[in-house]
């Protein structure tokens, strides 16, 4: 919080500055003095509130060879898409609930924003899903034209992917499709997690919550007795500790408005991260692990329930993992998010019929990729990267 | 000592401010109906991604000798499966409506039960049709997400259909 409080710093100066003037102006002002200082402790109770302003993320040398990505639902596509455009940072990828990379290209004669809410979430029939040979295809493409970083790059990595039997929100139909994409670009079947068999609703799965395992409801975040952030990054990094407490310290908030190069991004000014002690201190080149909330879920709307309470900040303690989390704000203007998801299906380019929210140049994609940047860059230097 | 009776029923008032919050957020729904409506820009999506989706893999209507009768028998299995399961979506909205009426019907009967003034009798009437209009509101969107679907899906079908009909080129 130091560029925040320094900011409320210099504003209570210059206040008390001017309440000390009022005082030198002798005693038949002494009312109008009492009137100042009231205000001025005010402004200094409420200035926190008034200019309180979100860190820059700060540089912390990580080590982006070994990233990965996880989330649920929209923050499962995204999950995929930021997966495949940056694999060559990846080493493992989480998708909860969530369809397979371009899904909402699957069909031509449908818009991208029907098929994303309906063939890429709960198609009438299992043949007008997802069309796996057609993303592959597309996919192809876009890797030879450098548009995504090389499919080649999957074929060592390690996933996990969820679906309850009790989700009718994005159903088994559609994260079947999402196997067997990966499975098409490369990557074996024996580095696949596929877990269908947990009759959770459409949530990220914890231990310890109040919401019943087979409920899909508000905040999204169920009970059914594991936590799944710590099958997702065991999976991923097998060699994983357990779990040990977190550090309230460690949990940082920072500014997210200084990545994004488009207005229409639907990103909120406040991004999260937790930091580990080892990896604050720099003697570390730590990994990181991306997570990606789903609709309705972002801090504006659930507060810290994803960032602080899903279990992946008690592993990244333990393993000396930097855990970054990008935040989403609903917009009910432009661009249309109302329900604050990430973009699969084009939001973010609002009036183009051939919006790209898939690539490594996407406005989302590049803003999240622009935050590893800086957490790679050396400690000490603070400056956006180009 | 007595107290006076109210002038108005406490619960008419706390029932007109429920229509008045109902009534605003229906605005804001239609509000947000109304943006997410672009009728030039998706007739222009589709458009772009059919001729793009042509350019790749053109389709044409295939001739009655060249049609591969296996893809032409899966298109009509796969077509029958989109029928029943539209079919049913249909089935179940009518049995929704259907439960809706039937239940509110019931509840307006009740809540008139043993109505003493003319201001209850009001609150009861005003409370059973805000149920019944927030229900049939759940059923008209839950009805609209189903039609969605089966339109999104016949689509897929005659794409998917076109695609596999066209005959194998040489390699």
């Amino acid at each position: 919080m130091l560029f925040g409080y320094s900011t409320i710093a210099s504003r209570d100066g210059l206040i008390s500055r001017k309440t000390m003037n009022y005082d030198t102006q002798g005693t038949s002002q002494a009312t109008h003095s009492i009137t100042a200082r009231l205000l001025t402790l005010s402004l200094v109770l409420i200035s926190p509130y008034l200019y309180a302003q979100p860190n820059p993320l700060p540089a912390y040398g990580a080590d982006l060879n070994q990233s990965s990505v996880s989330g649920l639902s929209s923050g499962a596509f995204m999950t995929s898409q930021l997966y495949v455009a940056f694999s060559e940072l990846m080493v493992g990828a989480g998708v909860i609930a969530g369809g397979p990379y371009l899904c909402a290209k699957s069909w031509a004669g449908n818009t991208l924003l029907t098929n994303a809410t309906t063939t890429c979430m709960n198609p009438l029939t299992a043949s007008v899903g997802p069309n796996t040979p057609e993303l592959v295809k597309q996919a192809q493409k876009l890797s030879e034209s450098g548009a995504i970083a090389p499919l080649s790059n999957l074929a060592n990595d390690r996933v996990y992917i969820f679906s309850g039997t009790e989700d009718k929100t994005v159903t088994t139909t559609v994260v079947d499709q999402t196997y067997a994409f990966f499975k098409s670009v490369g990557i074996p079947d024996s580095s696949i997690r596929y877990d269908k068999s947990v009759n959770a609703g459409h949530a990220i799965v914890v231990t310890d919550t109040t919401t019943a395992c087979p409920l899909t409801q508000p905040p999204f975040i169920n009970d059914c007795d594991f936590e799944q952030s710590n099958r997702i990054l065991s999976h991923i990094y097998p060699e994983l500790k357990p779990a040990t407490t977190q550090n309230p310290e460690s949990l940082i908030a920072f500014d997210q408005s200084e990545f994004l190069t488009s207005n229409y991004t639907s990103m909120s000014k406040t991004g999260y991260a937790y930091i580990p002690k080892n990896c604050q201190a720099g003697q570390k080149s730590c990994s990181v692990h991306i997570v990606f909330h789903g609709c309705q879920q972002g801090a504006e709307v659930i507060g810290d329930q994803y960032y602080a309470k899903t279990g992946y900040n008690e592993l990244a303690e333990a393993n000396d993992l930097i855990v970054l989390y990008p935040q989403i704000t609903p917009s009910n203007t432009i661009p249309f998010n109302p329900q604050g998801c990430w973009d699969f299906w084009g939001y973010s380019s609002p009036g183009n019929i051939d919006p790209d929210y898939y690539t490594r140049s996407a406005p989302q994609l590049s803003a999240v990729y622009k935050m590893l940047q800086r957490l790679a860059t050396p400690a000490q230097t603070n400056t956006v990267p180009e | 000592m007595t107290t006076a009776a109210p002038l108005i029923e406490p619960k008419l008032i706390n029932i007109l401010k429920q229509w008045r919050c109902f009534s605003h957020q229906n605005a804001e729904n239609l509000q947000l109906f109304c943006s997410a409506f672009t009728p030039v820009h998706d007739s222009l999506q589709i458009t772009q991604q059919v001729l793009k989706q042509w350019h790749d893999k053109p389709w044409t209507l295939p001739e009655q000798p060249s049609v591969d009768s296996s893809a032409l028998s899966n298109a009509y299995r796969e077509l029958i499966d989109i029928q029943q399961a539209a079919l049913e979506k249909e089935q179940e909205a009518y049995f929704r409506y259907w439960t809706t009426a039937l239940t509110n019907s019931k509840q307006m009967i009740n809540a008139l039960q043993g109505v003493s003034s003319p201001q209850q009798a009001l609150v009861a009437y005003l409370e059973a049709n805000l149920d019944l209009a927030r229900q049939y509101q759940e059923d008209v969107s839950e009805q609209l997400t189903d039609l969605n679907q089966i339109k999104a899906a016949y689509t897929a079908w005659w794409q998917k259909t076109l695609e596999s009909l066209q005959p194998e080129k040489p390699q």
